[in-house]
């Protein structure tokens, strides 16, 4: 666990006045599962937004799988396979979801300008198709399959957006409140499948999370963020023990549990 | 003889409205760029063609134009489209790099009026009102007026099959998937490593071309160019019959052509006249075509004849579960 795939050091990024994120450096092992938790207005969310390359002026550096992707637009850093998720979850609403996973393989033939509309591009659209059919096997979203996106429930269209993030060969996701409109009955079913990647097919997984039950079940890293900084870092139990985290944000659970 | 004229007349019109709706389908109803300038690049494509066909301006006339490279039939029309293309790059390099969503939209169309103002005004440039005239046409001098009829609409036919074919083929391919993802929702798509200046930069100049083409044809038919067909509304009643054809598909973005142009728009012609007045006929056209558009997004708000789901082939072979399932089902609804 020494190799580090994220390398984030004294990233920091303001709204206007407001220091959303003050300076936070951390890395994520290759093959580990984060979990990224902290009170609302922690940062955590505009740290993500740094990271994947949707807000490209902030201050700091970013290391991807050994190089420098400080500054990358989404489109490049996603390229790289950091692939993410958003906190409310977008889909391709007029588009089926076979057609939501088919956009998303890299280096399409067909969508270069030429092959476009002069051919060549069928065989290769044969395997992604087969490879979609796989995955939205996998997710058992494949009887909504040429559903539209907009006409998807809460869980299926997370099931949606990750399965697609998969389509693009990651080798890492950012999950950005994965759980966020799932129902209870399938958030233990979602956790199921995000441990089942990390763990059986080794995908590094950093996750933002509010519910600290899944952070506590899925993750073997816990970042504590609170007023654009890390307060504390490590197991769920090292965490439980920090009495600065305990203060911001625990103190009501961790008494309510007896810990 | 009288009324075959009308009809190649009108067939020829068609065919023209039909390039241009394709062209501002490619940007609108699949790349979702809002593009209130469209007018703009026809007028240019037209202008490049008809200064491209014209000879040399006299050094003493009271016409003035740039160039007059006096080309024949097949190179006025090309300069013409890649004029356009070469200027439609120049606007999407402004345009689309910082702004997005409706404020393109303002921005173009903010464009488009700033340069017809100056058009028509600067009458050292481009001859303001009076713009171009005898704009010769291929074999035109050799032919009666009648046998040239069939030899533009001949001309415009090949042209929107060729325009039609090429953009239906993009419409159906991955490339066109990738206008739609952008369309969407344009942080989704640059999440799956899609560039989103590339795909409408593409979008943006396949519509060019299809503008400039159109406009060039015109410019040839009319044998003039000049600002008064090129008013911004224009572009209202092409963005008209994309959404009452169906944004997103070719072979809707055509329906909707026929339907706005001809039914509507020249349809209206033949209404008893009001009063005598032949001046209300402009305001008819607008309340007929706004009726419709209202009609149909409120009845069909996708189009008369809708963008479809996207077909795939055949599964080869049966998937491979694409790695171990090891969880359960998630519950259908919630």
């Amino acid at each position: 666990m020494t190799d580090p795939i994220l390398r984030i050091s004294d990233l920091a990024h303001a709204f206007g006045g407001t220091q959303a994120v003050a300076g936070v450096s951390f890395s994520v092992p290759r093959g580990a599962f984060c979990g990224l938790i902290g009170p609302n207005g922690a940062g955590k969310s505009t740290l993500i937004e740094c990271v994947s390359g949707v807000l490209n002026s902030y201050h700091g550096r970013v290391m991807f799988d050994g190089r420098d992707i400080t500054g990358w637009p989404l489109h490049r850093v996603a390229g790289l396979g950091l692939s993410r998720s958003f906190q409310v979850s977008r889909m391709f609403g007029r588009m089926s979801v076979l057609s939501n996973l088919m956009a998303a393989p890299p280096a399409q033939i067909g969508e270069r300008l030429l092959p476009s509309f002069a051919g060549g591009w069928r065989d290769q659209e044969a395997e992604n198709v087969t490879g979609a059919w796989g995955m939205l096997r996998r997710f058992f979203i494949d009887d909504v399959a040429q559903n539209y996106g907009n006409d998807l429930s809460g869980g299926q269209r997370r099931l949606t957006e990750l399965s697609r993030s998969l389509m693009t060969c990651p080798h890492m996701l950012l999950l950005d409140e994965p759980f966020a409109g799932v129902s209870p009955t399938n958030r233990a079913r979602l956790a199921e499948h995000l441990r089942a990647l990390q763990r059986d097919d080794g995908m590094t997984i950093l996750m933002i999370e509010h519910r600290l039950e899944l952070v506590e079940q899925l993750c073997d890293n816990i970042i504590v963020m609170a007023e654009g900084r890390i307060i504390a870092e490590g197991s769920m139990a090292d965490i439980r023990k920090d009495a600065a985290v305990v203060s911001a944000y625990l103190g009501d659970e961790v008494v309510a549990r007896g810990a | 003889m009288n009324i075959l004229f009308y009809l190649t007349t009108m067939a020829i019109y068609t065919c023209i409205n039909g390039i241009l709706t394709l062209g501002l389908n490619m940007q609108f109803g699949l790349a979702g760029i809002l593009n209130l300038a469209f007018i703009v690049l026809v007028a240019v494509g037209a202008y490049c063609t008809g200064i491209a066909a014209l000879p040399p301006a006299p050094a003493a006339g009271a016409v003035h134009y740039i160039g007059g490279f006096g080309w024949a039939f097949p190179w006025d029309l090309l300069f013409g489209m890649l004029v356009t293309v070469a200027f439609g790059c120049l606007l999407g390099l402004i345009c689309f790099k910082r702004i997005a969503h409706w404020y393109l939209a303002l921005t173009l169309s903010s464009i488009g009026w700033a340069l017809l103002i100056l058009v028509s005004n600067d009458a050292n440039l481009f001859n303001g009102q009076t713009g171009l005239i005898g704009i010769p046409g291929p074999w035109q001098d050799q032919l009666s007026p009648f046998q040239y009829q069939f030899v533009v609409l001949a001309m415009c036919v090949v042209a929107l099959a060729g325009v039609f074919i090429l953009f239906s083929r993009i419409e159906h391919s991955p490339l066109g998937r990738g206008f739609r993802a952008l369309r969407e929702d344009e942080l989704a798509a640059g999440s799956l490593a899609k560039n989103p200046l590339r795909l409408r930069m593409i979008a943006f100049l396949l519509g060019a071309g299809a503008a400039g083409l159109g406009g060039g044809l015109s410019a040839i038919y009319f044998g003039g160019w000049n600002d008064s067909a090129w008013q911004p509304g224009e572009t209202f009643v092409i963005l008209a019959a994309v959404i009452v054809g169906g944004r997103g598909r070719s072979l809707g973005a055509l329906l909707g052509s026929v339907v706005v142009m001809d039914f509507l728009v020249e349809g209206s012609r033949f209404l008893p006249e009001i009063g005598g007045r032949t001046d209300l006929l402009p305001a008819i056209q607008g309340v007929a075509v706004s009726i419709v558009l209202i009609a149909v997004l409120w009845w069909r708000p996708f189009g008369m004849w809708p963008e479809q789901k996207e077909r795939f082939p055949k599964l080869r072979r049966r998937p491979n579960d694409f790695l171990p399932a090891a969880a359960p089902a998630l519950g259908g609804t919630e």
